[in-house]
């Protein structure tokens, strides 16, 4: 399998895979009670049930969950939850435009497409520059302004001990700055280092930004 | 041996027993796969006649050979097919689903881990060893299953573990260069790791993938016979927590043994290149999360 020539349908073939991924994920249910995400669905910062197949009822829209997996991004409009689990080393980064309600996440793993052409090429999403390029787009196609946007980043857990081998994490938070920076958003809040894994979520119904890590109380950054 | 020691071994004992589980996998078929992913000279009948043995396993190989991760042209339909067209690999997926059963628990306390982190971790673990087991002697199947059982004492310490939980967060934020294993052994008198050797010692596997768990986060220390699986498991571990995917409230606590990496001559090349290529690796496993006919 290997030895096989490029194909070109490749690509696409992985955008397919991760759609159906992102669908597997919304899917999911909801995690159990008893942990601090019980805490955030008590402050109705995550939906009571997993959402279902959708009759389209007010409520529904506005619990919405979008799972934002691993090497992967969405926006939502107006209403909705835009989530995502298990910053380990890897980055989250949020636009939010309060006016228009338009959010947009991304959730990447490694810093630096020009290190890897061969990934970066079938799969962007997975490094920072191009991810949060790719963010930045969909979040203005979607409606967001640029100029109102609010910029977030969580994430870039470290193993100590090792130095650079072992610090994806600040490397990955750094290039969040630099990307972000040269594409003009002003990065308004961050929690970033350490050693600690975190799940992120953006609740468009309120505009309240959430950082959760197992065994400690949620911290809003917005 | 110390009084110290004494009180060491009986609270080992007393935690693998309070989570004893049972091998997923009728013991003697386990014992013949593990032999067979150890074996060089093996062949698809070989494999074949081990699975056949099992009519649970046979079902399993067939549902694997004809799960869309494999998408195969024409329907799998006898377990030969599936072994000639899978081969060790195979083996390891049916050993990956069956310990889910063990590890797939909808939540674990203490580690807060949620919607089968557990596992999820564990197979990330379980897929960087096999790759990472040809800078080695060690065969990929045998660097497989270790890497999947790496964390099972964790299941052992979870509930203890949330007890003490106020002492545990206060000593991490005291010492930001604390290891999480040291922090379980000071308080709850063991560590996950050894835990996890003793709870899999029943299951007469072979000794270096007890010696594996055993030592996961310190292989320096482990028996230089198994000083080289010992420091595959402990780096793919590292990987797997890197990606964060399934980490737990021991997040990324836990300390780098230098010579370990030093031996398995990695780099940041190396690490970020697993990374991705585990992220492949288990697609398909993580797909299952969300299907409930398997
Ligand atoms: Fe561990």
């Amino acid at each position: 399998m290997n030895d096989r020539p490029p194909d070109r349908r490749r690509p696409r073939l992985t955008v397919i895979r991760d759609r159906i991924r992102r669908l597997a994920d919304q899917a999911r249910p909801a995690p159990p009670a008893g942990s601090s995400f019980a805490v955030l669905r008590e402050r109705g910062l995550l939906p009571s049930q997993p959402p279902e197949a959708s009759t389209g009822s007010a409520q529904e829209v506005r619990n919405e969950r979008i799972v934002v997996g691993v090497n992967a991004l969405a926006t939502a409009r107006g209403a909705g939850v835009l989530i995502t689990y298990g910053l380990g080393s890897c980055i989250a980064v949020i636009l939010l435009d309060p006016n228009s309600r338009v959010g947009a996440m991304c959730h990447y793993m490694l810093p630096d497409s020009t290190q890897d052409p061969r990934r970066s090429a079938s799969q962007p999403l997975m490094f920072g520059d191009m991810a949060i390029a790719q963010l930045a787009e969909v979040f203005t196609r979607r409606g967001g302004d640029p100029r109102n946007a609010e910029a977030y980043v969580v994430g870039g857990a470290s193993l100590s001990g090792m130095g650079d081998l072992f610090d994806i994490g600040g490397r990955n938070a750094r290039m969040a700055r630099v990307t972000l920076e040269r594409l003009r958003y002003h990065v308004r809040g961050h929690e970033v280092g350490d050693r600690t894994s975190r799940t992120a979520s953006l609740d468009l119904n309120t505009g309240a930004i959430v950082v959760a890590t197992p065994g400690l109380a949620p911290r809003r950054l917005r | 041996m110390t009084r110290e020691a004494i009180r060491h071994t009986i609270a080992l004992r007393q935690y693998a027993a309070a989570a004893a589980v049972e091998l997923p996998i009728p013991p003697a078929v386990m014992a013949r796969m593990v032999a067979l992913m150890d074996d060089p000279k093996r062949d698809a009948y070989k494999i074949a006649e081990v699975v056949e043995v099992d009519p649970g396993l046979g079902a399993d190989s067939l549902r694997i050979a004809n799960s869309a991760a494999f998408a195969f042209r024409n329907p799998v339909t006898s377990i030969r097919q599936a072994v000639v067209a899978l081969g060790e690999r195979l083996m390891r997926e049916l050993i990956a689903r069956r310990m889910r059963a063990i590890l797939g628990r909808p939540e674990l306390p203490g580690y807060e881990m949620l919607n089968e982190g557990l596992w999820r971790h564990s197979i990330r673990c379980a897929a960087a060893a096999a790759r990472l087991s040809s800078r080695t002697a060690v065969s990929p199947g045998i660097a497989y299953t270790a890497g999947l059982m790496a964390d099972i004492g964790k299941l052992a310490l979870a509930q203890p573990l949330r007890e003490r939980w106020d002492e545990v967060r206060a000593r991490l934020e005291a010492d930001a260069d604390c290891a999480f294993d040291v922090l379980e052994d000071e308080l709850l008198g063991a560590d996950h790791a050894e835990i996890g050797a003793e709870m899999i010692r029943r299951w007469t596997l072979p000794p270096a993938i007890v010696a594996a768990v055993a030592h996961h986060h310190h292989p320096s220390a482990a028996p230089a016979k198994h000083r080289a699986i010992a420091n595959v498991i402990h780096v793919a571990d590292l990987v797997a927590m890197q990606i964060g995917v399934a980490a737990g409230s021991d997040g990324l606590w836990y300390r780098s043994d230098e010579r370990a990496i030093a031996a398995l001559e990695i780099t940041p090349a190396i690490v970020e290149g697993l990374m991705c290529d585990v992220e492949s690796d288990v697609a398909h496993l993580e797909e299952l999360l969300s299907d409930p006919s398997a």
